[in-house]
């Protein structure tokens, strides 16, 4: 026990002790929107930059090694050089140009959607076989990727990279690859979001692969990440993918669909009306210079949303209204085909995020 | 005349800060971090040779010169820490002191003393290593940045105190362990029970009780300094250095009551 001169003190340090928690609850000094660190430009160009390359595998960031992981698992133990920074490529395979409307699948894959859906796990892809829209394309994008372990044609370590080759998984970039169920590497987005809330793809891709599990906890999972990060498209994407999936499952012909299908896909406008709304924001905030910066995956989202917005509008909401809409969207965008055809106007060329394409590969040249 | 053999806690203290400096120097810990610290520094005159060409890149190496330098700045702190007790005691010295007369209290609160003004020495240095040779690319708030100066010797006393509460309790090896794991993971501890936590009773005592953790995390501001972001308002920013305070009058007052009623 204290001495009777300091037993005061005591009780006051104790009690001020006990009702710590009220202010280390407080107090948040790390807890800010915005930053460089969780930029998703910036992380793209510091694991491109030379820096990046000398570290190597480790990258800026844990939740990226951890994005790196799931590629690992997806891949059998092959390690491709990983791509991490492209913040979505959910998108990238259903970049609708057209709504599904029939039995045909909204996005145009050249890997039919069934191969995965069915739960095939182990299956091969081959070398035929286009991954430029295919939904393996979802986690990164494989088509002619490089593998971290040299292959024997450029290798000059001689028997050592032969040795190497032996013994760690590994297989010509050449050759058709195989991708796992993908179950293995759920609870790894679920860590790294945990440990990076601020981690936009983690949710996006997350959502994806969760879906063929249990699309009630994908949907979750997508809210977790839209309540801490409101204006990531990218998230709204993937779940207005989760919400057209379980559409498609409930009814195939989404022409005529029944009343769960139609129950999904008011769920799935709400959702792209959120991220639309994003979008604009982004887009004023932005401005014309601002949007220069933008990576090709940043306009794909953002047209996806806003196609989707539209589109989904005119098939479950007021066509009016969707018209509007549509109007409003080029205006703020420019020229886009898919929204001057639900705006009702005829309009060629190429879209906002052809050009973007385009303009990407100029400057990269 | 005076009488010469009459301490003051003043002096004590300063004599006992001494001696913890001297076994610093002879420890040689702060020469193999300055060495590290100096790779690092060497890494960045050769990454600018090169060219840094983007800002995201610059401000990734301040980011990771000065995050390395507060994280070594704190593990020297910490052995330095864990060290001061069990080594009096292990080594006899300390009935020399105790003899003096130097009060328990007193010589827990000079080697605390001590320990925290060798790491914040410390940090000074690593700090120049670490960040002054990253050129600055980007804009940066001045305000965060001595913010971020004002916090690290704050969160540098708190780590010191912990570590010689935890010492009196616990064997060395197990104190490391210990006062490591709440510096790098009680923050991910903190966050993780808020997270999993459910809106329910159980769940919200779960929260609070982790909140008692000691978070270093809050005390450091790099991260926001780097990320551009305006300092702190006066509210939030007293009430991390009050949060500092606290936790570390806390871990002394436990240390010192501790040491009193240890027969050495």
């Amino acid at each position: 026990m204290p001495s009777p001169a300091h037993r005061p003190i005591a009780w006051i340090l104790g009690l001020l002790f006990l009702l710590s928690p009220a202010l280390a609850g407080r107090l948040q000094p790390n807890a800010y929107t915005g930053g460089r660190s969780r930029d998703a430009d910036a992380r793209a160009i510091r694991n491109a930059s030379s820096i990046g390359a000398l570290f190597g595998e480790v990258r800026t960031a844990l939740s990226d090694i951890l994005m790196i992981k799931t590629e690992r698992y997806m891949h059998n133990g092959v390690a491709y050089r990983p791509k991490p920074d492209k913040p979505n490529l959910v998108t990238r395979a259903a970049h609708p140009t057209t709504l599904d409307l029939g039995p045909q699948p909204v996005a145009t894959n050249a890997h039919a959607d069934d191969a995965h859906d069915t739960g095939q796990p182990d299956h091969d892809h081959g070398p035929a076989c286009s991954h430029g829209e295919g939904e393996d394309d979802l986690l990164f994008n494989d088509e002619g990727a490089d593998t971290v372990i040299t292959g024997a044609d450029r290798d000059f370590r001689g028997v050592i990279g032969k040795l190497h080759r032996a013994v760690a998984p590994y297989q010509d970039a050449g050759q058709a690859h195989q991708h796992s169920a993908g179950v293995e590497i759920l609870p790894w987005f679920r860590i790294m979001t945990l440990s990076d809330p601020q981690f936009v793809a983690g949710y996006a891709t997350g959502a994806w692969w969760l879906r063929r599990e249990d699309a009630e906890q994908a949907l979750a999972f997508a809210d977790e990440g839209i309540a801490g990060n409101p204006d990531a498209v990218s998230i709204y994407a993937a779940k207005g993918q989760v919400l057209l999936s379980q559409a498609r499952k409930c009814s195939p012909d989404l022409s005529t669909p029944n009343a769960e299908a139609r129950r999904y896909l008011v769920d799935a406008l709400t959702n792209y009306q959120r991220g639309a709304e994003a979008v604009e924001r982004q887009w004023l905030e932005a401005g014309a210079e601002g949007r220069e910066s933008w990576t090709s995956y940043q306009w794909d989202d953002a047209m996806a949303v806003l196609r989707m917005a539209a589109m989904l509008e005119r098939k479950v909401g007021d066509p009016e209204q969707a018209t509007a809409l549509a109007r409003s969207y080029l205006a703020l965008v420019g020229h886009d085909a898919t929204l001057a055809r639900v705006a009702g106007l005829d309009e060629t060329g190429p879209s906002r995020s052809d050009q973007a394409s385009n303009s990407e590969r100029r400057n990269s040249g | 005349m005076k009488d010469a053999t009459k301490v003051t806690p003043l002096r004590a203290g300063v004599l006992i800060g001494k001696g913890v400096l001297i076994e610093l120097q002879r420890r040689k810990d702060l020469y193999v971090l300055v060495f590290l610290m100096s790779l690092f520094l060497v890494s960045v005159l050769v990454a600018r040779i090169i060219g840094i060409q983007e800002p995201a890149t610059a401000t990734f190496l301040l980011n990771l010169g000065m995050s390395l330098a507060v994280y070594a700045a704190h593990l020297l702190t910490l052995l330095l820490a864990l060290r001061q007790m069990p080594d009096e005691i292990e080594h006899r010295t300390l009935y020399p002191l105790l003899a003096k007369p130097v009060g328990r209290a007193t010589l827990v609160v000079a080697k605390w003393a001590a320990c925290a003004a060798c790491g914040t020495a410390a940090v000074g240095v690593l700090l120049l290593l670490g960040g002054l040779p990253v050129p600055r690319l980007e804009a940066y708030a001045t305000g965060t940045l001595l913010q971020t100066l004002v916090c690290l010797p704050i969160s540098l006393s708190m780590l010191a105190a912990l570590a010689l509460c935890l010492s009196l309790i616990l064997p060395r090896g197990t104190a490391a362990v210990v006062a490591g794991g709440l510096f790098f993971g009680s923050g991910a501890l903190i966050g993780l029970a808020g997270r999993v936590a459910d809106s329910g009773l159980p769940g919200t005592l779960l929260a609070w009780t982790a909140l008692y953790l000691p978070d270093f995390g809050k005390l450091n501001l790099v991260t926001r300094y780097t990320d551009g972001i305006p300092p702190l308002g006066p509210a939030a920013f007293g009430g991390l250095l009050l949060y500092g305070a606290l936790c570390t009058a806390l871990y002394l007052a436990v240390a010192a009551a501790l040491f009193q009623r240890r027969s050495v």
